[in-house]
């Protein structure tokens, strides 16, 4: 595939606890939305984050919520950020992990989100339940570790994104055996895994887009003609697309529509005719 | 950045006793093996992109549960062969062509292959011994929506399927590829019942709308050797595409192509012009801003776009007329 162009995915980032988000809200520099009252919702530059409260359902509505907020879908990166138990002595306490395979205990079903970005953690298939798991034996669980929130948030965030924009990292804090459920260490765990966490954060919203036939300035320049010729939304999809092509066929640049930025059109039968003569101009007819 | 290719396995549960699932897992010994209920729950996802995917594709290993083999489609090319059939033993394919339809047809850049080959064995022998036209034999094409051969280091399908080729004595069998994969073809011996079938482009195309694959030299370089050790050589030149001076193009490419290769050993030729369901296409135009070929003003004919009518007839004869100075007419079948 060709080289394309660079840039920063916006960072949608659900977490159960305050105390979770915490961290994070402080290393990225987030300020709380005083607009998001009943779901605490904190904003900056490139990330947003949403705090959920425990379970999967509080976890799909306020990831439902987050995606609302967010200015736009296909630029952006979904990650949970949490804390877990392991089912496995392989992993150990503090251990920071990706999941590539989430198990919903309640209904059976399974969710992948893509593995696509290089990352240098430990990766886990994460079993979500509905309750705190206690004293479970090993060989009876098909996941290496276990959440409260994952199907939740995998299942809402479904509904706006591909499964290649959404990370799900955890940190072991305890261990389904033998639970202590002593909140200050847990959370003790999950603080220090943060310097691991975090560069992982920003290395999966390093995106490429293909090499654009359009550039930017082109439009910029699209959206002004289609604000001033006051076309409709398929019109301006269309001009959009046939400059594309334009572009792609070898146009050197799109001049030919300056002049449509001196033209007003007085009337809906005069912008429509002038909007086929733009056409025809673009697609060499 | 990205992952390497096939960083992940993923297999359905049931697969693990198949040989074939053993053989890709030796294969493949660094990837993390990810179990999965059934094949679909990741490769049908939905919203997938399909791009994306293929920047790092991954692997899944899959039983396929029916339709080991299907009757050939009606449009497509079936060189006069009556009792012409198709499988799938693998889904998608390792190159990213362009022009290609599996960006349509399939939701997802990963590549699924099916383990249990003989459940295929034993589906193709049922369909021979019931074929419609007894006088004739079964033609199968087992590399139709996919590239088999460029995958043989990783699923070692081909060479199986041409030693039960072997066995079977109202079998052709065509095996459709871009691949220079000589390893996987040096130690076979030649089968008179399998054609080997390369799909040929001229250097230009190969280098813009055919990332990732051998080089035309290289597909060249492995036709000579496969028609030096006597198997049955079919070219493909298909996709034409229909690129700024595409006349001259194509002509030297085919002059180029019957200097290095000797025309009267070829078994045939298959001439097709770009075509593609109209479906398909719909879904690869969004997802492709960045590819000229897929913005071409094309015509829409039913449920398939192609270039229009008269420049489809002009290219046809233009081509047909080059390719009668190297070989007969009956030997060039043509699409488009």
């Amino acid at each position: 595939m060709a080289p394309g162009r660079k840039f920063f995915a916006l960072k949608l980032i659900v977490t159960a606890l305050r105390q979770e988000a915490r961290p994070l809200i402080e290393a990225l520099g987030l300020k709380q939305d005083t607009g998001s009252r009943r779901i605490p919702v904190y904003a900056g530059e490139d990330a947003m984050l949403v705090i959920a409260g425990m379970g999967k359902v509080m976890a799909a509505i306020a990831t439902t919520h987050l995606m609302h907020m967010a200015p736009r879908h296909d630029r952006a990166c979904l990650i949970n950020v949490g804390t877990c138990a392991a089912v496995t002595d392989r992993l150990a306490l503090g251990d920071a992990v990706l999941a590539n395979r989430i198990w919903d205990r309640a209904t059976e079903r399974e969710f992948f989100p893509d593995m696509l970005v290089k990352h240098s953690l430990q990766e886990v298939s994460l079993g979500t339940f509905d309750r705190p798991v206690t004293g479970v034996k090993q060989p009876n669980l098909p996941c290496q570790a276990v959440d409260m929130e994952a199907s939740g948030v995998y299942q809402a965030a479904h509904l706006f994104l591909a499964p290649h924009q959404m990370m799900f990292l955890k940190v072991v804090v305890d261990f389904v055996q033998s639970s202590t459920f002593d909140l200050s260490e847990m959370l003790g765990h999950y603080t220090g895994s943060m310097q691991d966490l975090l560069p992982q954060i920003t290395k999966a919203c390093v995106w490429e887009d293909p090499a654009p036939a359009v550039t930017e300035g082109q439009e910029r320049l699209l959206a002004k003609v289609a604000a001033h010729m006051r076309l409709t939304r398929t019109q301006t999809h269309q001009l959009e697309k046939a400059a594309q092509r334009f572009m792609l066929r070898g146009g050197e640049n799109l001049d030919l529509l300056q002049p449509y930025l001196q033209t007003r059109p007085r009337h809906k039968a005069s912008r429509n005719r002038i909007f086929s003569s733009i056409l025809a101009a673009l697609n060499g007819s | 950045m990205w992952q390497k290719r096939y960083s992940h396995i993923y297999l359905e549960d049931g697969v693990d006793p198949y040989p074939l699932t053993r053989t890709i897992l030796d294969r493949l010994p660094g990837a993390t093996r990810v179990r999965v209920a059934d094949y679909k729950h990741i490769f049908a996802r939905g919203r997938q992109n399909f791009q994306a995917q293929k920047r790092s594709p991954k692997l899944i290993l899959a039983r396929k549960k029916d339709n080991w083999i299907y009757p050939g489609p009606s449009q497509s090319q079936d060189f006069g062969y009556r009792n012409f059939y198709y499988n799938s033993l693998l889904l998608n394919c390792i190159y990213n062509c362009d022009y290609c339809y599996l960006q349509g047809m399939y939701p997802s850049g990963n590549l699924v292959v099916f383990v249990n080959e003989d459940d295929f064995f034993s589906a193709t022998k049922r369909a021979i011994e019931e074929r419609p036209f007894p006088e004739e034999p079964l033609y199968l094409c087992i590399s139709y929506d996919t590239d088999l051969l460029a995958y043989e280091n990783v699923a070692p399908y081909c060479a199986r399927f041409i030693e039960f080729t072997r066995s079977q004595e109202d079998l052709l069998i065509e095996i459709r590829t871009k691949s220079a994969n000589w390893n996987a073809l040096a130690e076979v011996a030649p089968c008179p019942r399998v054609i080997l079938a390369w799909t040929l482009s001229p250097r230009s195309v190969v280098k813009k709308y055919e990332k990732q694959t051998p080089s035309l030299e290289q597909r060249i370089g492995i036709v000579k050797r496969c028609l030096d050790r006597g198997w049955q050589v079919r070219l493909c030149f298909d996709p034409v595409l229909r690129i700024d001076g595409w006349e001259a193009i194509y002509g030297e490419f085919f002059r180029e192509v019957f200097r290095a290769l000797p025309a009267r050993s070829i078994r045939d030729v298959s001439l097709g012009l770009f075509r593609m369901n109209a479906d398909f296409f719909k879904r690869i135009e969004k997802q492709r801003p960045d590819s000229d070929i897929l913005y071409y003003p094309f015509e829409r004919e039913s449920s398939l776009i192609s270039y229009p009518q008269e420049e489809r007839r002009d290219m046809l004869s233009h081509l047909q007329e080059e390719l009668a100075a190297y070989l007969p007419r009956e030997k060039i079948e043509t699409w488009g």
